[in-house]
């Protein structure tokens, strides 16, 4: 296996902590939660560019917040809002 | 007599508003001096574009004098995904934080500079902050060092009576003036090189002229409870000496620490930044006095 | 004395996990070991304080068994499908996402608390293994 950069490990590391947390929800809720982590981690494994790391501390700042959320027992389950993606602009 | 005073007024009144339509022509005729143009810092993470700076002209006359109206003016009629938090627009919310022309300020405060109409003005989020879109910046790192000093009363003893209001006498109120106005806004912490440095452990001045007002807050209170006991000696001499305060040295203890506190090397941009006109470098000295008589 | 600093030199290899035959090696070097140990208790070194003896050796079969139904079934893989100990995930279709959820399966299934530095270092169901009889081993132990 390849050395992991700095950058990847943090993204592992903040996946492994949904599915730790989705351990503490109802089993049917945590199969939803863990769906729902899993497709967002692997599409944007696939979509987003690797040398983006605007974008990648950025996202692992809003998973961090949302982990944290999830964290607290008051949470209960978790839900998405599909929305349209904007038209996606290339790199200028 | 009354006739002639009515009459002259009304002849006045006649030419003022003739004089204004004169000035109001004249201006449609040249539009384009009151043309104004703002770079504003365009970001958003959903598209996969870099940040830049984006241009758009204001027309002044038909547009409010502070920054705040041209961006609210910007966002209605030339593009509407101009992301800005507002909410008051008149300095007393603290949302719209931003950095205008180099310098950290409310956009609701902050005039529209017209005295050079030919160079844009130039807008970006507060310094040294994470982005999220455009000029809207992740608080979370500020509230949370704001929170961390724990800006509330707590008392270990209850109030002489149960379920009453502990009182406040006007002087002790005054004491907290060029601090209770402060409507954490992050202009002074964002300014500050020495939170760019070390945003993680440095407490920044907000928190920090915060840490002074519970400080001081509770002094006040407890001296409030038993007024006959206040020793006289100067204000600090009894706030040390005062055993009814009942989590000075706590709270002293808890930021009497190298980085959270003495990381404030007295450069002093929190006050030139702070649009409410407070200082809070004046305040960190003030809790680093205390720190020094309370070892 | 040679019993004492022999005991040291263990703690020291155990915490920093030195297979066996290093022990060995150390152990030979006795002087070394007693004076590295000195002077790294006085700083309090983190890893020294975990205690007891621990030989890390190949893992049980029936835990390399487990291991490998949980990993069938995080990767979705048919249940004849061949899988030896030194299988790498990689070679299986995971790529590191992947290799989380088999190591969050392992958590639940054996009720351990894997590290994040260990969990990403994780390539091979013998891997896997031994790491898991080795956290077990430090809970009974703690």
């Amino acid at each position: 296996m390849k050395r992991l950069t700095g950058l990847q490990k943090q993204v592992l590391a903040l996946y492994g902590g949904f599915l730790r947390a989705a351990r503490a929800k109802a089993p049917e809720e945590r199969k939803k939660i863990e769906a729902i982590v899993s497709e967002e981690f692997h599409r944007n494994a696939k979509e987003v560019d690797r040398k983006n790391f605007i974008y990648i501390e950025y996202l692992l700042r809003r998973g961090a917040k949302q982990l944290h959320q999830l964290k607290s027992p008051n949470t209960i389950s978790m839900f998405t809002v599909p929305v349209p993606s904007p038209p996606s602009k290339p790199l200028p | 007599m009354a006739t002639t005073n009515l009459l002259r007024r009304t002849i006045t009144r006649y030419s003022n508003s003739l004089r204004h339509h004169q000035i109001r022509l004249y201006a449609s005729e040249t539009p384009n001096e009151n043309l104004k143009t703002f770079s504003i810092y365009r970001w958003n993470p959903d598209n996969s574009s870099k940040p830049q700076l984006q241009d758009y002209q204001v027309d002044l006359k038909n547009c409010g004098p502070m920054v705040l109206d041209a961006l609210i003016k910007i966002k209605n009629e030339i593009d509407p995904t101009l992301t800005f938090r507002r909410s008051c627009r008149e300095g007393i919310c603290g949302s719209c934080a931003m950095n205008i022309d180099g310098c950290n300020g409310l956009a609701c405060l902050t005039k529209i500079e017209t005295d050079d109409m030919k160079t844009a003005s130039m807008i970006t989020p507060l310094p040294h902050m994470f982005v999220i879109k455009d000029l809207v910046v992740d608080m979370t790192q500020f509230y949370n060092q704001y929170k961390s000093i724990e800006p509330w009363l707590k008392r270990k003893t209850e109030g002489s009576e149960t379920g009453k209001e502990i009182l406040q006498s006007k002087k002790d109120r005054a004491k907290l003036d060029g601090m209770y106005e402060c409507i954490l806004c992050a202009c002074c912490t964002t300014s500050c090189p020495s939170y760019w440095w070390n945003p993680e452990k440095y407490l920044g001045p907000a928190a920090l002229l915060h840490a002074h007002r519970t400080l001081i807050l509770c002094k006040v209170v407890t001296h409030t409870l038993e007024p006959e006991i206040i020793p006289s000696p100067p204000f600090l001499y009894w706030w040390i000496s005062d055993s009814r305060d009942e989590y000075t040295t706590e709270r002293l203890d808890a930021i009497n620490d190298e980085f959270k506190l003495y990381r404030c090397h007295t450069i002093l941009n929190c006050a030139r930044a702070c649009p409410k006109g407070l200082n809070p470098g004046k305040q960190i000295q003030a809790i680093k006095t205390k720190e020094m008589m309370s070892a | 004395m040679a019993t004492i600093s022999a005991t040291s030199s263990i703690r020291f290899c155990s915490s920093l996990k030195l297979s066996s035959s290093t022990t060995l090696q150390v152990n030979g070097r006795t002087s070394t070991v007693k004076v590295t140990h000195a002077g790294w208790k006085s700083k309090s070194f983190p890893s020294l304080r975990c205690t007891g003896f621990r030989v890390s050796c190949s893992a049980k079969p029936e835990t390399v068994q487990k291991v490998c139904e949980i990993v069938k079934k995080q990767l979705a893989l048919p249940a004849d499908s061949e899988l030896t100990p030194d299988s790498k995930f990689a070679a299986l279709g995971a790529d590191s996402l992947d290799t989380v959820e088999i190591v969050m399966g392992l958590e639940e299934e054996f009720d351990i608390n894997v590290e994040e530095d260990n969990s990403q270092n994780i390539t091979t169901v013998q891997e896997a293994a031994d790491l898991i009889e080795e956290l077990i081993s430090k809970k009974s132990g703690a």
